[in-house]
């Protein structure tokens, strides 16, 4: 039997392999898009980063809602790990997004509504991050990151939306349907692989939240030291 | 022609790299951090 403890362990060990295997795949045996051609590649890390994305900042919206509805500060924890994660994968989000853009589009960089929008969830994020780091009481720290977080998750769905609801350069969420088998293959692998990575992370750095929690409070608010003065 | 975008490999090449980087570095320094927590403790 596993060990919870070891678990994340295991999930990051098997999701680097499905992202080497994703990736192999997607780089040496997929064929190269008929209009896009090899710069198209960039898709099977771009796009499982953007679902991981997605997937991340609604774990930090519900830990946010069920931290203002029990005050339990383990959901505060988490949300420290969403929140970073969060931050780094939008951040991979605008630069593969970048890279892509320029050969495709001519400009790294466009104030399209998707890339204008994800910028804004970048910064909303960088802007609880740092809140977080300058609010020095734990439970006012959790309660205004929470609450920031709610407000801020405001613009994922906008994120999701606008290349329907506005003209935008970047193209629209294609069907599966009509996307080839080996597009498909690499793209399903690596998000998987990603998914295991992120999900194994956000363990691992809620468990670290968690601990530097315990080690800040006070002496007197310590049970451990309660204990040895007892 | 149609739009094709000819060659490109140098651009998915840094779209991987750096997503490798970045992931790679916050996981290990994830793990290292409680690594180092729980042997202080």
């Amino acid at each position: 039997m596993v060990s919870f403890r070891r678990l994340p362990f295991i999930l990051v060990a098997a999701g680097a392999l499905l992202l080497v295997c994703g990736s192999y795949y997607g780089l040496a045996i997929a064929p190269p898009e008929k209009y896009m051609g090899d710069v198209q590649r960039i898709m099977y890390i771009h796009v499982p980063t953007a679902w991981c994305a997605m997937w991340v900042l609604t774990w930090g919206f519900i830990c946010a809602i069920a931290f203002l509805i029990s005050g339990r500060m383990s959901w505060d924890h988490r949300l420290e790990a969403a929140t970073e994660m969060s931050v780094l994968l939008c951040f991979l989000l605008s630069v593969q997004g970048a890279i892509w853009a320029k050969p495709t589009w001519g400009v790294w960089w466009d104030w399209d509504p998707r890339l204008t929008t994800v910028a804004i969830l970048l910064m909303a994020y960088l802007g609880i991050t740092a809140l977080r780091h300058y609010v020095s009481d734990p439970a006012q720290r959790a309660t205004w990151s929470s609450v920031a977080t709610v407000v801020g998750f405001i613009d994922v769905p906008i994120v999701y939306f606008s290349v329907k609801w506005w003209n935008s350069l970047h193209q629209q969420q294609s069907s599966f349907r009509s996307v080839s088998r080996d597009f498909l293959i690499p793209l399903f692998t690596n998000f998987a692989g990603m998914l295991l990575v992120v999900a194994a992370v956000a363990m691992l750095r809620s468990r670290l939240a968690a601990m530097a929690a315990e080690d800040d409070l006070p002496p007197a608010l310590n049970i451990e030291a309660i204990g040895e003065l007892v | 022609m149609n739009g094709y975008v000819a060659g490109g490999w140098g651009f998915v090449w840094a779209a991987y790299s750096i997503t490798a980087v970045v992931l790679g570095f916050y996981v290990a320094w994830t793990i290292a951090t409680l690594r180092t927590r729980i042997k202080v403790r």
